[in-house]
């Protein structure tokens, strides 16, 4: 999850203003585009709590004109080490699949560290960027590990990232909050809450809904709204799939040709399209479209024609595949012909030997 | 030793003249003095046969020799087998010469893709001892596998098969070893498992083959892959301390002073016959039991049929099992086929249909700041794997999995690849200010895999195991080690490199391992301890670290006790005599000293 300019730009804000908090509402780092002059409405959707939480989260989904945008939560939550508990004030914001996107302070409560010094503005932004690192070093960790016990000296603060705390944990943490920077991480990669806001945004799921997310360019949006495709939305959509199979995320590309209907798949000029993008795929989706081709009760000649082009750019078992293909046609064309045979006296193609091997002698090549 | 290995070349030497007029092989693998040239047995099965490979981290290795006798003068025809592991429109990384007696032949070598035979140049041989000796030019992994010498102008096969009868021909192999050794227990592969397995085993007065196809035992713990073991120890902390390590970071030379722990805690058994450097290549069945394992030494070439009432399949790769014939698993399996979901998770988690996009393997590195600058070449070979990509370590993020790669058939192709990862993110690195006296201390040559193939047993182990904290009759491993499955992350980001993976941890209490994931369903003599035990893929990614394979070891090594006292099979351990079995294995917790069986 990349961090847009205008949130690099909100960060740079909050430094200038050192721990001046007065942001308008606007929230301190929102990863969507956030309208300050919109009116958003808030609804609740249900409230999560754990047996330690010192209250259950309550959330709320926030539209615009009905339109549903991102969820909220306003929330109050322990922050603990072995001895000493403090209460954080935060407000978190999740996209419509329960992704994080930013946070927020609550009026009166900025951000402190465990001895009460106030968050910096470079605290702010560290948090944020910690927030955003769905990796974090943290998801390794429980709490037991942050800190070297044997390595505590008296000088240390409570909740202080010096000395004791491994040098990987401390390059990633808000300095001097450590116990704060785990706890909210910890719920904003929450997967019963991701899994409760991608439950509600399913249930008021609907056309408008599905308008908004297959072209909002979020890989997550593109996905969910690909995983609810009926076999009309599939045959509707084909500007959509093509798109996406040229520029989407690898997991998009394996849904949209694993879901895709036998139909839709089987017709010549959309399969010749897709087999068109071969080179733009990254590998695992190359691999995954020539075993469904394998599985294909129609292969068509456009495809093997495109794909005749690229089999030089393919791997071993890529072109193995490919090659068994081949060997389930009863002919092949005379470009398809032409292209195998240009592979094969490609002195520069290190698995040529391997037309040899595999084409079937049918082929007389 | 080199004594022997003269002996031996003799007597391919006067074998093949009687079979192929005057031409003979030389196995690189067995060269006197092997210099910088390291010995990679990792691949046989793909490949054909160990190969010497220049490891030096993109500074030539110094110089390979053996000498050789030649009965017959005259003009001979050499070609080596080799490859070209980069191929394309650069310099091949790999290059090297051959030399006979100080002088190069013509050809420069390991510049044709795959395996295959490159012809070397035409020598006159006008003595009988002569001196051969490999000259790596680059220092970036050139392979040469053999040398073969012939009057008559004809390359021997490149296809696998053919090769495979052409050199047991020149060779002149017999069918089966002729050597044959007895064991109580015959345990193949010196992982932490494997290494458990014949402790447990020999202190109960057991006669153990310990089988192991490297030099130094520990296998992904091992100083030549250096992962730290994690889990708990259940029952088996008196052995498993004496095998374990530390918890420095992957990759740390600190795996050295745990291996040498290893090994004097391993030797101390004089029931434990060790054979390092042996490599099994089959298993020999009557019925559903294995009678026999043979291996093959990874340099010497000598073979040794090891028989036993009883195996166990230590190999990772589940070797001993798939060549028995026993059951196995690979892949993914499909969400619903055990209902393993992790909702939040989805497809990266559990596939919705069955693939083979397991966990893939590791290759671990490290640099240093040295006191003077060094320069790094260019390696054009790298960059389309690399990009921009840079660092200055390798941790366990560095591995690579893909759709179209199998973790064992492709298990060099995905070591290259990992190379060109480590040497072209290296690069990029030193073209930063600042980083000229970064130099690499050291990149394993070893394939550190985490998943392969998974042998079936009466049970198959799987994330509801862990979910509902299963108890078993006849639980004999514990573990509380997050259940961690990975996935490629370029999978959700296309822009990150393919050779780097994230985590997805399931945090979970205690949770249980029955015996019955620990023997074959279908080979009735068969153990299994390690990564190659019962389980589903997303069931391995908790107990696949190395004091859990550990605790699996110990727990296979008292069944064969119980087996041998009853001269039983594996099920019946658990059908039978459970009682019994599980109170040995609480017995251990009551010995605190290693019995010194000397």
């Amino acid at each position: 999850m990349k961090i847009s300019r205008s949130i690099l730009f909100l960060g740079i804000s909050v430094l200038t203003l050192g721990s001046t908090l007065n942001f308008n509402n606007v929230p301190l780092f929102f990863m969507l585009d956030y309208q300050p002059n919109a009116a958003y409405d808030s609804h609740p959707v249900g409230v999560y709590n754990e047996e330690d939480f010192m209250e259950p989260f309550e959330f709320n989904l926030m539209t615009e004109n009905n339109r549903p945008v991102f969820y909220s939560s306003s929330l109050r939550t322990t922050v603990c080490d072995d001895e000493v508990c403090e209460i954080m004030h935060i407000r978190l914001f999740w996209d419509l699949v329960g992704n994080y996107i930013g946070y927020d302070t609550l009026a009166g409560h900025p951000l402190t560290k465990f001895d009460h010094e106030p968050f910096t503005g470079e605290d702010y932004i560290k948090l944020h960027q910690l927030l955003s690192n769905d990796g974090s070093i943290l998801k390794f960790k429980t709490k037991d590990e942050l800190i070297d016990k044997e390595k505590i000296e008296a000088s240390d603060v409570v909740d202080g990232t010096t000395g004791a705390t491994a040098l990987e944990i401390r390059e990633e943490v808000v300095e001097g909050a450590l116990y704060s920077s785990y706890t909210i991480w910890h719920i904003a990669y929450k997967g019963n809450i991701k899994n409760m806001l991608t439950s509600h945004t399913d249930s008021i799921y609907n056309e408008e809904l599905k308008e908004y997310f297959l072209t909002s360019q979020r890989s997550d949006y593109e996905l969910f709204a690909l995983r609810k495709f009926t076999d009309g939305d599939f045959a509707e959509n084909r500007s959509f799939l093509i798109r996406s199979l040229k520029e989407g995320i690898p997991l998009l590309r394996k849904f949209i040709l694993k879901d895709m209907p036998d139909s839709i798949w089987g017709e010549e000029k959309l399969q010749g399209q897709i087999c068109e993008l071969f080179p733009m795929m990254d590998v695992n989706s190359r691999t995954f479209l020539l075993e469904k081709l394998m599985d294909s009760q129609k292969v068509h000649g456009k495809s093997l024609v495109s794909l005749s082009r690229e089999m030089t750019e393919m791997n071993k078992n890529q072109l193995i595949v490919y090659l068994k293909i081949l060997n389930n046609q009863e002919e092949l064309g005379r470009q398809t012909m032409d292209n195998v045979e240009k592979a094969l006296s490609d002195h520069r193609f290190q698995y040529a030997y391997l037309i040899d091997e595999h084409l079937d002698p049918k082929f007389g090549h | 030793m080199r004594k022997i290995i003269l002996v031996l070349l003799t007597c391919f030497l006067c074998v093949s003249i009687q079979a192929q007029n005057s031409s003979f092989l030389v196995e690189a693998e067995s060269f006197d003095q092997p210099g910088g040239w390291v010995v990679d047995p990792q691949f046989v099965e793909q490949m054909g046969s160990p190969y010497l490979m220049a490891h030096g981290m993109g500074t030539p290795v110094s110089n390979a020799f053996t000498k050789i006798n030649f009965d017959q003068k005259g003009k001979y025809h050499v070609w080596v087998r080799t490859k070209n592991w980069a191929p394309g429109d650069w310099e091949a990384p790999g290059k090297f010469i051959l030399k006979i007696n100080g002088r190069p032949l013509d050809n420069t070598l390991g510049l044709n893709p795959g395996w295959g035979w490159e012809y070397a140049g035409e020598v006159n041989i006008q003595s009988n001892n002569i001196k051969l000796e490999l000259e790596d030019l680059t220092g970036f992994n050139g392979r040469c596998d053999a040398i073969y010498f012939s009057t008559v102008d004809e390359a021997p096969p490149r296809n696998l098969k053919k090769l495979a009868e052409w050199r047991r021909n020149i060779s002149n192999e017999a069918s089966h070893p002729e050597q044959i050794e007895e064991f109580d227990l015959v345990v193949v592969g010196g992982g932490i498992a494997g290494c458990a397995s014949a402790i447990a085993a020999a202190e109960q007065g057991m006669k153990v083959a310990l089988i192991h196809d490297r030099p130094v035992l520990g296998g992904n713990a091992s100083s030549e892959i250096r992962v730290h073991t994690l889990g708990i120890y259940g029952h088996f902390e008196r052995i498993l301390k004496m095998l374990d390590t530390e918890h420095y970071p992957n990759g740390s030379p600190e795996a050295y002073q745990d291996e040498k722990k290893r090994h004097q805690n391993v030797e101390k058994y004089k029931n434990i016959a060790l054979y390092t450097n042996w490599r099994a290549y089959d298993a020999i069945t009557e019925g559903n039991m294995i009678t026999a394992v043979d291996a093959r030494h990874t340099s010497e070439g000598k073979r040794i049929r090891f028989k036993a009432p009883r195996f166990v399949d230590s190999t990772g790769d589940g070797w001993i099992g798939y060549w028995a014939g026993a059951e196995f698993m690979y892949g993914r399996e499909s969400v619903d086929t055990y209902g393993e979901a992790y909702e939040e998770w989805g497809e990266l988690w559990s596939p919705e249909e069955a693939d083979n996009f397991v966990m893939g393997s590791s290759v671990l590195w490290r640099t240093y700041q040295d006191e003077k600058e060094h320069e790094f070449p260019d390696v054009p070979w790298s960059n389309e794997i690399v990009g921009q990509h840079a660092a200055t370590e390798g941790t366990w993020k560095w591995e690579l999995s893909r759709l179209d790669l199998h973790q064992i058939d492709d298990a060099e192709e995905i070591r290259d690849h990992m190379l060109k990862a480590i040497y072209g993110s290296f690069y990029n690195t030193k073209q930063k200010p600042g980083t000229e006296k970064l130099k690499f201390e050291w990149i394993s040559y070893l394939v550190g895999k985490r998943e392969s193939r998974r042998l079936e047993g009466d049970y198959i182990f799987t994330f509801n195991d862990v979910t509902e904290q299963r108890k078993f009759p006849d639980s004999v491993v514990m573990e509380t080690r997050e259940v961690d499955v990975h996935y490629q992350q370029n999978l959700l980001d296309e822009s990150k490199p393919d050779f780097l993976s994230e985590a997805i941890f399931y945090k979970t209490p205690m949770y249980y391992i029955p015996y019955r994931s620990l023997y074959s369903k279908n080979i009735e003599n068969l153990f299994m301890a390690g990564r190659n035990f019962s389980c589903s893929h997303i069931g391995l990614g908790g107990p696949r670290v190395m004091r859990t394979t550990g605790q699996m070891g110990a727990a296979v090594g008292l069944a064969a006790v119980i087996c041998e006292k009853y001269g039983i099979n594996p099920r019946e351990v658990y059908t039978d005599h459970l009682e019994e079995y599980m109170g040995l294995i609480e017995s251990q917790k009551y010995l605190d000293l290693i019995e010194d069986k000397k």
